[in-house]
């Protein structure tokens, strides 16, 4: 079943794409931290890691960057986002092979929050040259706020969708791979 | 696709026990980080004369009485008294408590300064 892989790779691309682009737009949602974000693209990153697996979630995660970078003209911004959101997605999909589902698809992506967020206060501190340590446990709570909305919806996004929808049956027997 | 994941995302709970146990940790690493990162910092007050001196912690009292004006810390704040040069801008400086401040007289040589890990203050800017 390549082309399926291919067309819903593309497709789960373009969704976290256009979500991050429109983030990019909106003011934050948090008028003290400007550029803070919900993160909502994320939810395709979990989709494709529980329909495809880590290798294409991390291809989505990483175009999804790229393109909301470009799109928003903040190409330095790249800097930040590529390597907490690759951090976050290793960790997240260590947790899902290991751990799932004595921990919840809300916990994985709280978890890739939360460690996205640390991530980003360690890059910019290095840029900056400045110690912001002190803004730590306010990412760690935004991150556990914004990881486990995003996560639930990706939850119920995959269990509310028809089996028929991924190619499959409702029931164990017959499935076309 | 990877049918089984999608099985087993279906069956599974939207929330578990190791789920709490893990956002508790969370909570409270972010609880412990917030408390250090915003705990009031020792600041110590250094005096300095033409032949003198000395630290002192800022959360103590004390009367430091040197040539020609007094020093006195109390209640965390640091101010000079009894001055005996003709401007008193010594005085007029007020009392001071953050990291960063200080008072200074020229005629007797002598500053006062607070130096701590505060020095980040709300005031920068």
């Amino acid at each position: 079943m390549k082309t399926k892989r291919l067309v819903t790779l593309a497709l789960l691309t373009a969704i976290a794409s256009v979500i991050s682009i429109v983030e990019n737009m909106l003011p934050s949602p948090i008028a003290l931290a400007p550029g803070a974000k919900l993160g909502l693209g994320n939810v395709a990153v979990l989709v494709a890691l529980i329909t495809l697996g880590a290798v294409d979630a991390f291809a989505v995660m990483l175009l999804k960057c790229l393109v909301g970078a470009i799109a928003s003209g903040n190409v330095s911004g790249l800097m930040y986002s590529a390597p907490s959101g690759a951090l976050a997605l290793l960790i997240e999909a260590i947790l899902f092979y290991l751990l799932f589902d004595r921990v919840s698809i809300g916990l994985i992506s709280l978890v890739g929050a939360v460690v996205f967020n640390c991530v980003q206060v360690l890059v910019a501190s290095l840029v900056t040259g400045v110690n912001l340590g002190a803004l730590v446990p306010w990412m760690m709570l935004a991150g556990v706020l914004a990881g486990a909305f995003s996560g639930l919806l990706a939850y119920y996004l995959i269990k509310k969708l028809p089996m028929s929808l991924f190619g499959g049956t409702e029931k164990n027997k017959n499935e076309i791979q | 696709m990877n049918l089984d994941s999608i099985r087993k995302v279906k069956r599974s709970k939207p929330f578990t026990v190791l789920d709490g146990i893990i956002v508790a940790v969370i909570a409270a690493v972010a609880s412990l980080g917030a408390w250090l990162a915003f705990r009031t910092p020792a600041s110590v007050v250094t005096v300095r004369a033409p032949d003198y001196e000395r630290t002192f912690p800022l959360d103590k009292d004390a009367e430091i009485p040197l040539d020609g004006l007094t020093v006195r810390i109390s209640d965390g704040k640091v101010w000079v008294t009894d001055a005996n040069c003709p401007d008193k801008t010594c005085e007029h400086t007020g009392k001071i408590s953050r990291a960063g401040q200080s008072i200074v007289c020229l005629p007797n040589g002598v500053t006062v300064s607070i130096s701590g890990e505060g020095d980040l203050s709300w005031e920068v800017g």
